[in-house]
């Protein structure tokens, strides 16, 4: 269903142990506190996560400035080990911005040590199933090799520079 | 340089199928579309889906950047409360 390789990476350090990180994402208190732009918010008493290999985490998003938007979110998740990784197939509904129609994406979020005690999370994620016919895959595999190659080229560049 | 270049694409495929060839893979990833009309052979770019697709990728992309500014501030926030809580104690 999901092609192998994530279509968005993200890679970031927040100053701040794993375990804590990880509470983050975990704890509905905290995800509350900080998911989506600012003005997002998350009615406490529609969260609702059990946390654990073949659980979920469900939310609700509303925005103050636009009353008429709300926004269901269902993971279900597919893998969790405590302070490690949260992954998941997270299922979008309800009445969502731009005209964007329901989707679901895949996703994946790893917690690493890094020195000073802070964390970095490797955060990966697919493209939904609808956007991904032969013809964006294929794009986006010729633009990975592109990028390979001009890579290549940059390198062999620079030894004959040498 | 680019002599060792061309010589690398001459020997994965020979000049006079080159073209053809890279146009069947180009075909078959559905990047290109190809008709015929007498002797000539028209091919399309097929680049509207992945402008969906990146569209998508900058919007979730944006939407973790944003989140994570947040989170940021958040953490320092928790952190900032365990150390006061410590102090009192």
């Amino acid at each position: 269903m999901y092609p192998d390789e994530p279509q968005l990476a993200i890679s970031r350090v927040v100053d701040a142990p794993r375990g804590l990180a990880f509470r983050a994402f975990t704890d509905p208190d905290q995800l509350a506190m900080w998911w989506g732009p600012s003005g997002n918010t998350l009615p406490r008493d529609e969260i609702e996560f059990d946390v654990r290999p073949g659980g979920f985490q469900r939310w609700t998003e509303v925005v103050a400035a636009r009353p008429d938007l709300r926004v269901h979110i269902h993971i279900d998740l597919t893998d969790v080990a405590d302070g490690d990784l949260l992954e998941g197939v997270m299922h979008v509904t309800g009445r969502l911005q731009d005209d964007i129609e329901p989707f679901e994406t895949r996703f994946r979020v790893e917690f690493h040590d890094e020195p000073d005690g802070r964390t970095r999370l490797e955060i990966r994620q697919w493209l939904p199933a609808h956007l991904t016919g032969p013809s964006t895959q294929g794009w986006l595999e010729a633009l990975d090799k592109l990028d390979a190659t001009l890579l290549h080229i940059q390198a062999v560049a620079a030894d004959a520079e040498v | 340089m680019l002599s060792a270049l061309l010589d690398a694409i001459e020997q994965l495929a020979p000049r006079q199928t080159a073209v053809s060839r890279h146009l069947k893979v180009l075909e078959e990833a559905a990047l290109i579309s190809r008709s015929r009309s007498g002797k000539w052979r028209a091919s399309h770019l097929e680049a509207a889906a992945l402008r969906e697709a990146a569209d998508w990728i900058d919007r979730f992309r944006r939407f973790w950047n944003m989140s994570l500014d947040r989170l940021d501030a958040h953490l320092a926030a928790v952190q900032a409360a365990d150390r006061l809580d410590k102090k009192e104690l």
